[in-house]
C-alpha cells in the first residue's frame, strides 16, 4: 500500500529464496500431515459450544463513542478545506492513519483473535439508531443478494485505497467519508438498518467473516464467552457471492504486493502505466482468483457422488479461504501497523494537521525498533504457511463432512488451490 | 525530462554527530571532499551533537543519487539499492520550487528552484523507502535499504 505523503512510504524488503523455499516446503509437509494422518472425521462442523455462563464486558457504549469520533474526525478533515485554512504538509493527519491503518487493518486483525467488536465501533448503526433510520427491515433482502452488493462496494474501497489518487488526502478522505455515510444512511433506510449494513457496508461481512476465526464469541445475553478457534467459521451463514467476496480479500493484498514487483510490470507490460489500467488488473486478479476457486469447486462436485453442482459446492467451501485472506493481509501489512501505526501518537495531538499540539505528543516521529529484516520474513512466511494450512484443515473437515468416502477424492483440485495461493502469496513477499 | 543517476562508492570524511541535529543541507553545491553532517535517525535518547568537534570517522558512501526536476516532471520512479549502515548522498536540482520527503527516515526539506538541493543521510533502517515531493503526482525514487 503506497499512499503519497501519508502512510505506506516504507515497504518491507523481498524475502530471499532460501526462506521462501522453507516455507514452501513446510506447505507441503503439513498439508500431507493434515490430510492423511490426523483427520479422519469431521471434527468442526459442529458450531461454536457457548457455556452459558460468559464475562461481562462492558464496553460498548465505549466502542460506540470511539466509532462515532473516529468518523467524525475523517468527515471532519473537509472544514479546515471549506473555511481555507493551509494544513501543514509536515504533520500526518488523523484521518490517514485512522481509515489506512485502524479501519482498515487493525480493526479487523483484532477481530480475529478477540471477536467482533466492529458491531459496537460501527458508526454507522449507532447514528442510524440514534436517527431512527431503517426500523424496518426488508426480508429476504440479504438472503437473496447475499454479498454481491458488498464486493462491488469493496472492490470501489480497495480502487479508492490502491488506484485512485486522493488516497493521501485527507481532505478526499472526508469528503469520501461523507459520501460513504450518505451511502449508508440511503441503503439502511430504505433496506432496514441491519439489512443495509449488511450488504452495503462491506466492512460488515468483512469483520463479520474474520471474526469468525476468533475463540472468543458473545452469548445471547451479550457476555463474553470462549467457544474455541474456528468453530464459528464453520457454521457462518452461506451468504451467496461470499466465495467472490473472499476471493477479493485475497485478490487486493495480491495486487497491492504484486504491482510493486518487476515480473508483475514485466508480464503486464504497460497496462499498470495508467489508472484505467490498474482498474482493469484490479478486478482482473479478483475475477482469477475467484474463477481458480470456483473451478476447484467444480472438479470438487464432479468427483463426489450425490448431485453436487459447483456453485454449492462453492457456497460451501467458501469460508476455507478466510484464514488465506486473512494471512495475507497479515502478512503484507504487518509491519505497516507496527511501524507507520505509531503515526497516530502524533496525529492525536494535532488530527486536523493545523499544527496544534493537544496533547504534547505532535512532534513524535516513528521508531523503527525492528532494525532487522530476517524477524519480518521468518513472520510472513509464518502467517501465510499457517493460514494455508487453516485453510486445507478447513476445507478436508467440511468435505469429510459433505463428501463422506469421496472426501479425499474431491480435495485434490482445492488442495492444488490453496498450494497455488500459499506459492503466490510468498511468491509476491519474495518481490 | 531529463534524469541523471550516478552510483559511486566513494570514501569521503565525514563528521559523526547526534541523532537529534537535523542533517545539513546544502543549496550550493560544496567542493569536494566537503564535511557532511550525518543523522542518526532516529533516536530520541540521544545527546545534542557538536557538528564540528566529533572525532571524523571514514564511512562509504555507498549510493550517490542525482536527480534533476524539469519542469516539475521526473520519469521512473527508479528504485536505488544501498547496505545498511551505508551513506546516502541525494542531489536534487529542480526548476521549480517544491518540498523533498523521504519517507521512512521522515525527513522533509524544501526544494528551491535557484539552486542545487543536498541532502546526506545513514541508511540505518531496512526497508523499501520512496522519496517524494510534495507536487509531483509520483514518487521520485525509491531506495531500497539491505542488509
Amino acid at each position: 500500500m503506497i499512499i503519497a505523503h501519508g502512510i505506506g512510504g516504507r515497504t518491507d524488503l523481498p524475502i530471499p529464496l532460501p526462506v521462501i523455499l522453507i516455507g514452501a516446503a513446510s506447505v507441503l509437509v503439513i498439508t500431507f500431515l493434515a490430510l492423511g494422518l490426523l483427520w479422519t472425521r469431521p471434527r468442526l462442523q459442529g458450531g461454536p459450544d457457548y457455556s452459558p455462563s460468559g464475562t461481562s464486558v462492558p464496553v460498548r457504549g465505549l466502542l460506540a463513542t470511539l466509532g462515532v469520533l473516529g468518523l467524525a474526525l475523517v468527515v471532519g478533515q473537509v472544514v479546515p478545506a471549506l473555511m481555507g485554512v493551509e494544513r501543514e504538509p509536515v504533520r500526518p493527519t488523523i484521518a490517514l492513519v485512522m481509515v489506512w491503518v485502524v479501519v482498515w487493518l487493525i480493526v479487523p486483525f483484532a477481530a480475529a483473535v478477540a471477536g467482533n467488536w466492529y458491531t459496537d465501533l460501527n458508526p454507522w448503526r449507532t447514528t442510524a439508531r440514534a436517527l431512527g433510520i431503517g426500523r424496518t427491515e426488508r426480508e429476504g433482502f440479504q438472503s437473496k443478494m447475499g454479498l454481491w452488493p458488498a464486493s462491488v462496494v469493496f472492490l470501489g474501497f480497495v480502487w479508492f485505497e490502491l488506484i485512485g489518487s486522493r488516497s493521501g488526502d485527507p481532505t478526499a478522505l472526508g469528503v469520501a467519508a461523507l459520501g460513504y455515510t450518505a451511502f449508508l444512511f440511503i441503503a439502511m433506510a430504505v433496506l432496514g438498518r441491519e439489512t443495509g449494513l449488511a450488504t452495503m457496508d462491506f466492512l460488515t461481512p468483512y469483520n463479520r467473516l474474520i471474526s469468525s476465526i476468533s475463540p472468543l464469541g458473545r452469548n445471547e445475553s451479550g457476555q463474553v464467552v470462549w467457544r474455541g478457534w474456528l468453530t464459528s467459521l464453520t457454521v457462518i451463514p452461506q451468504w451467496p457471492g461470499m466465495w467472490f467476496f473472499v476471493a477479493i480479500m485475497i485478490a487486493t493484498v495480491s495486487y497491492d504486493g504484486a504491482s510493486g514487483t518487476e515480473w508483475f510490470r514485466s508480464i503486464t507490460g504497460g497496462l499498470g502505466d495508467t489508472a484505467f489500467g490498474e482498474t482493469l488488473l484490479l478486478v482482473a486478479s479478483a475475477i482469477v482468483i475467484a474463477l481458480a476457486y470456483y473451478t476447484a469447486a467444480a472438479v470438487a462436485a464432479s468427483l463426489s457422488h450425490g448431485g453436487w453442482t459447483p456453485s454449492r459446492v462453492a457456497q460451501r467451501f467458501a469460508h476455507t479461504l478466510v484464514p488465506i485472506g486473512l494471512a495475507y493481509a497479515v502478512a503484507h501489512y504487518f509491519t505497516l501497523i507496527v511501524f507507520e501505526g505509531q503515526q497516530l501518537i502524533a496525529a492525536v495531538s494535532d488530527p486536523f494537521g493545523l499544527g496544534w499540539d493537544l496533547f504534547g505528543t505532535a512532534d513524535y516521529r516513528v521508531e523503527f525498533f525492528v532494525r532487522s529484516s530476517t524477524p519480518i520474513w521468518l513472520a510472513q512466511v509464518a502467517f501465510i504457511v499457517g493460514g494455508h494450512l487453516v485453510a486445507v484443515v478447513l476445507a478436508h473437515d467440511r468435505s469429510l463432512q459433505d463428501f463422506g468416502r469421496d472426501a479425499v477424492r474431491s480435495q485434490y483440485a482445492m488442495l492444488v488451490l490453496m498450494i497455488a495461493l500459499t506459492s503466490l502469496g510468498l511468491l509476491i513477499l519474495s518481490g | 525530462m531529463r534524469r541523471h543517476v550516478i552510483l559511486l562508492a566513494v570514501v569521503v570524511t565525514v563528521t559523526a554527530c547526534g541523532s537529534d541535529v537535523p542533517l545539513t543541507t546544502t543549496t550550493d553545491r560544496p567542493p569536494e571532499d566537503t564535511t557532511t553532517t550525518v543523522r542518526d535517525v532516529p533516536t530520541p535518547t540521544a545527546s545534542p551533537a557538536t557538528t564540528t568537534s566529533s572525532p571524523e570517522i571514514t564511512t562509504t558512501i555507498g549510493l550517490e543519487v542525482d536527480v534533476e526536476i524539469a519542469g516539475g516532471e521526473v520519469e521512473g520512479p527508479e528504485i536505488f539499492k544501498v547496505t545498511l549502515g551505508e551513506i546516502v548522498d541525494i542531489w536534487i536540482l529542480s526548476d521549480v520550487d517544491d518540498e523533498i520527503h523521504v519517507h521512512g527516515y521522515d525527513l522533509r526539506f524544501d526544494l528551491d528552484a535557484a539552486a542545487p538541493f543536498n541532502l546526506t543521510f545513514e541508511a540505518d533502517v531496512p526497508g523499501i523507502f520512496e522519496v517524494e515531493t510534495h507536487d509531483l503526482q509520483q514518487p521520485l525514487f525509491e531506495i531500497e535499504v539491505t542488509g
